[in-house]
C-alpha cells in the first residue's frame, strides 16, 4: 500500500464513522515510517473535511459529525506521540469555551474540530469557564480570536461581561470576537458588542478565516 | 387588574371570561372575547416573586404561588408545571446540579449506554421531583383551577435519554449501539406512563417538550427511528385514555411536521426560528398552532411596543389556523423578562385580537 492509499483509507473510516478502524491504520502509518503530520493532514483531516462537507449538505448530523469527531480523535491520540511540532506566525489562534454557569459543550467541542480541521491552533478552555479566564488566556497566548458558546438564555449575558472586561483592559480592538448558541442571535451580538455571530461550527470557521484575513490585509 | 394604556395604541380593553370559559368556548366553537395567548415561564419565573431557582425546583408550593402569580397578574390563558426537562431523568437516578440564579443542569448520566437495559423503572412517590411537582400541581390545581386550564408538561422519550444517558453518548449511541438506545427508550416509556396516570387521575391537560429531537439536532430519519415510536406511545395512551396533549420542539422542526400529523396531538408550539405560515398550512389542519415571539430578542430585550408589534405579525399569520391559534413566545421566556413586556404579550390579543378575528384589525 502506498501512503496515498493508506491516507484515502484513513480518510473514508473518518468518514465511515469506524475509530477502531481508523486507529488500526493510524498505528499502519507509523510502522510504514511516515510522517505523521502529512497523515493528519491528508489523511484524518481530509477526513473530516468531507464530513462537515456532507454536514453543510444536510447529509450529515450531529450524531453522524460526532461520532466521526471521536473517531478522528483516536486517530490523532496515536498520531500525536510522534509529532514534531512546528509554530507557524500564520496560525489563527482562537481561545473558545463555554461561559460560566453552562456545561453544555457539543457545540463548542464541534467548534474546536472545525478549527483545527482548518489548521487554527485552539486554546479550549472547556466548559462553564470564568468569565475572566477568556482574556486573560487570550492574553497569554497571543490569540487573535475569542469564541463563546452557551446554549442557556441565563448565562448568555456573562459573553457581555467579557466585552466590557476588554474595554476596561483597553484592548478590545486586538481581538475578534465571535459567538453563538441556541438563544443567540446577530442581534444578541451587536447588543453585547461582540463582533459577529455564527449558526453553526462550519459557518463560524468560514467567518474567522474571512475576518482574520481581512485584518492582516490591512 | 388597573387599566392598561400604551400612547400609540390607547386603552386595553379588559377581559370579558375567565381563561377556562374562554378555553371551553373555544372548544365548542361559540364567541369569546379575544384570542387566547400563554405565557411559557416556569422556573425561569421563579425571580418574580424573589425565589431563587433552586428553592423553587424543591418546593410545591413555590411552584403553585409562581403560576398563581402568572393567572392573576396577567391573565395567562394556561398555567401548568413542568417534569423540567431534567426531572424524569433525575427520578431515574441522573445527579443534577441546582444553583440560585441558573436552571438546572445534568452533572452525571443516571446510566452508561452498555448498561442500558437496566435503567431504572420509577416509583413516581419516591423517586426525584415528582411527587413535589404533582403536589404543586393539587395545590395549583385548587386556587386556580376554576378559572384558568392547567396543563402538566413532560418531557419528551427522547429528551429523556439525553438526559439520562448525556446528549453526546445518546447521539453517538444511535450510531454505535442503536439497540442499547432502544432498550433505554422502552424503559423511558414505561417511566413517562407512570407519571402520566397520576396526570391523567387529576384531569390535567398534557404537554411534551421535546428539544432534543429538533431537526438541529438530528435528521429526520433518526427522529422516525429513535424518537417517533417512543413519543407515539406515550401520546396513544394518553389519547387512550381519555386525556389530550400538546408538544413543543424547541428549534428546528419542520420536517418533521408531516410524521406529527400522523398522531393525535392537540397543540404544537413552535420555536421562532419556523414559520408560523408553514406551519398553518401542513400543521393546521390537524392541530392547533401555537407560537411564536422571540423570547430572547424580544420578549427580554425588546420594550413593550416591540413585543405588541412582533405579536401581531405572529396573530395576522396564525389567526385563521383551521384548529386554532395561541399567541406566545417561541420558547421559555428567560430571567429578567421585564412584567411590562408580559403584560404587553397579553395586551396585545386584548387590543388586536378580538372576537371576530379580522386581518385588517390585527
Amino acid at each position: 500500500m502506498t501512503k496515498e492509499e493508506l491516507w484515502l483509507k484513513i480518510s473514508d473510516q473518518v468518514v465511515e464513522m469506524e475509530d477502531e478502524e481508523v486507529e488500526e491504520l493510524c498505528q499502519k502509518s507509523i510502522e510504514m515510517g511516515i510522517d505523521p503530520n502529512e497523515t493528519i493532514n491528508h489523511g484524518l483531516i481530509d477526513g473530516m473535511n468531507r464530513v462537515s462537507k456532507l454536514y453543510e449538505e444536510g447529509e450529515y448530523f450531529l450524531p453522524e459529525v460526532l461520532t466521526a469527531s471521536y473517531a478522528m480523535n483516536a486517530g490523532l491520540e496515536i498520531l500525536k506521540e510522534h509529532i514534531i511540532k512546528v509554530e507557524s506566525q500564520d496560525t489563527i489562534k482562537v481561545v473558545l469555551g463555554v461561559v460560566e454557569g453552562d456545561t453544555h459543550d457539543i457545540g463548542k467541542n464541534l467548534v474546536k474540530i472545525m478549527c483545527e480541521s482548518a489548521g487554527m491552533e485552539v486554546f479550549d478552555l472547556g466548559r462553564d469557564v470564568p468569565l475572566k479566564s477568556f482574556v486573560d488566556k487570550a492574553e497569554e497566548v497571543g490569540a487573535d480570536v475569542i469564541a463563546m458558546s452557551t446554549l442557556m438564555t441565563t448565562t448568555m449575558f456573562g459573553m457581555g461581561e467579557v466585552v466590557k472586561d476588554l474595554n476596561e483592559r483597553g484592548i478590545r480592538d486586538k481581538y475578534y470576537i465571535i459567538v453563538g448558541g441556541g438563544p443567540i442571535s446577530k442581534k444578541f451580538a451587536e447588543e453585547i458588542g461582540a463582533d459577529e455571530y455564527s449558526s453553526d461550527a462550519d459557518d463560524c470557521v468560514r467567518r474567522i478565516k474571512a475576518a482574520i484575513g481581512e485584518r492582516r490585509a490591512k | 387588574m388597573t387599566e392598561r394604556k400604551y400612547e400609540s395604541y390607547g386603552v386595553v380593553p379588559k377581559d370579558q371570561m375567565t381563561a377556562l370559559e374562554r378555553d371551553r368556548a373555544i372548544s365548542k366553537g361559540l364567541e369569546v372575547d379575544r384570542m387566547r395567548c400563554c405565557l411559557d415561564g416556569g422556573e425561569t419565573m421563579a425571580p418574580l416573586l424573589g425565589y431563587s431557582i433552586k428553592e423553587y425546583y424543591h418546593s410545591s408550593e413555590m411552584m403553585a404561588n409562581v403560576e398563581t402569580y402568572m393567572y392573576k397578574t396577567f391573565g395567562t390563558d394556561g398555567v401548568g408545571l413542568s417534569t423540567t426537562l431534567r426531572g424524569m431523568a433525575e427520578a431515574m437516578g441522573a445527579e443534577i446540579s441546582y444553583s440560585d440564579n441558573n436552571v438546572a443542569q445534568l452533572m452525571t448520566p443516571a446510566v452508561k449506554l452498555k448498561e442500558a437495559e437496566g435503567a431504572k423503572l420509577i416509583d413516581v412517590d419516591k423517586d426525584g421531583r415528582l411527587h413535589i411537582i404533582l403536589e404543586g400541581l393539587r395545590i395549583l390545581k385548587g386556587r386556580v383551577g376554576k378559572e384558568c386550564p392547567i396543563s402538566a408538561t413532560v418531557t419528551g422519550p427522547f429528551t429523556v435519554a439525553a438526559m439520562a444517558l448525556g446528549t453526546e453518548q445518546l447521539l453517538m449511541g444511535m450510531i454505535k449501539k442503536p439497540d442499547k438506545v432502544k432498550a433505554l427508550l422502552e424503559i423511558i416509556v414505561e417511566n413517562n406512563r407512570r407519571y402520566i396516570d397520576r396526570l391523567l387521575d387529576m384531569g390535567l391537560g398534557i404537554g411534551f417538550a421535546d428539544p432534543v429531537s429538533s431537526t438541529t439536532l438530528i435528521s429526520a430519519d433518526m427522529y422516525e427511528e429513535f424518537s417517533y415510536p417512543y413519543f407515539k406511545q406515550n401520546v396513544e395512551y394518553i389519547k387512550k385514555n381519555g386525556g389530550g396533549c400538546g408538544l413543543h420542539i424547541c428549534g428546528k422542526s419542520k420536517e418533521l411536521w408531516p410524521l406529527l400529523n400522523t398522531l393525535p396531538i392537540g397543540c404544537f408550539g413552535l420555536d421562532n426560528i419556523e414559520s408560523i405560515r408553514e406551519a398553518k398550512e401542513i400543521l393546521g389542519p390537524h392541530m392547533a398552532i401555537q407560537g411564536n415571539v422571540p423570547p430572547v430578542d424580544v420578549m427580554k430585550l425588546g420594550k413593550p411596543e416591540d413585543v405588541i408589534e412582533a405579536a401581531r405579525i405572529c396573530m395576522r399569520e396564525g389567526f385563521d389556523s383551521e384548529n386554532g391559534y395561541i399567541l406566545t413566545s417561541g420558547c421559555q421566556m428567560p430571567v429578567g423578562t421585564p412584567e411590562e413586556n408580559m403584560h404587553a404579550l397579553m395586551d396585545a390579543v386584548r387590543l388586536f385580537g378580538r372576537y371576530p378575528f379580522k386581518l385588517e384589525e390585527m
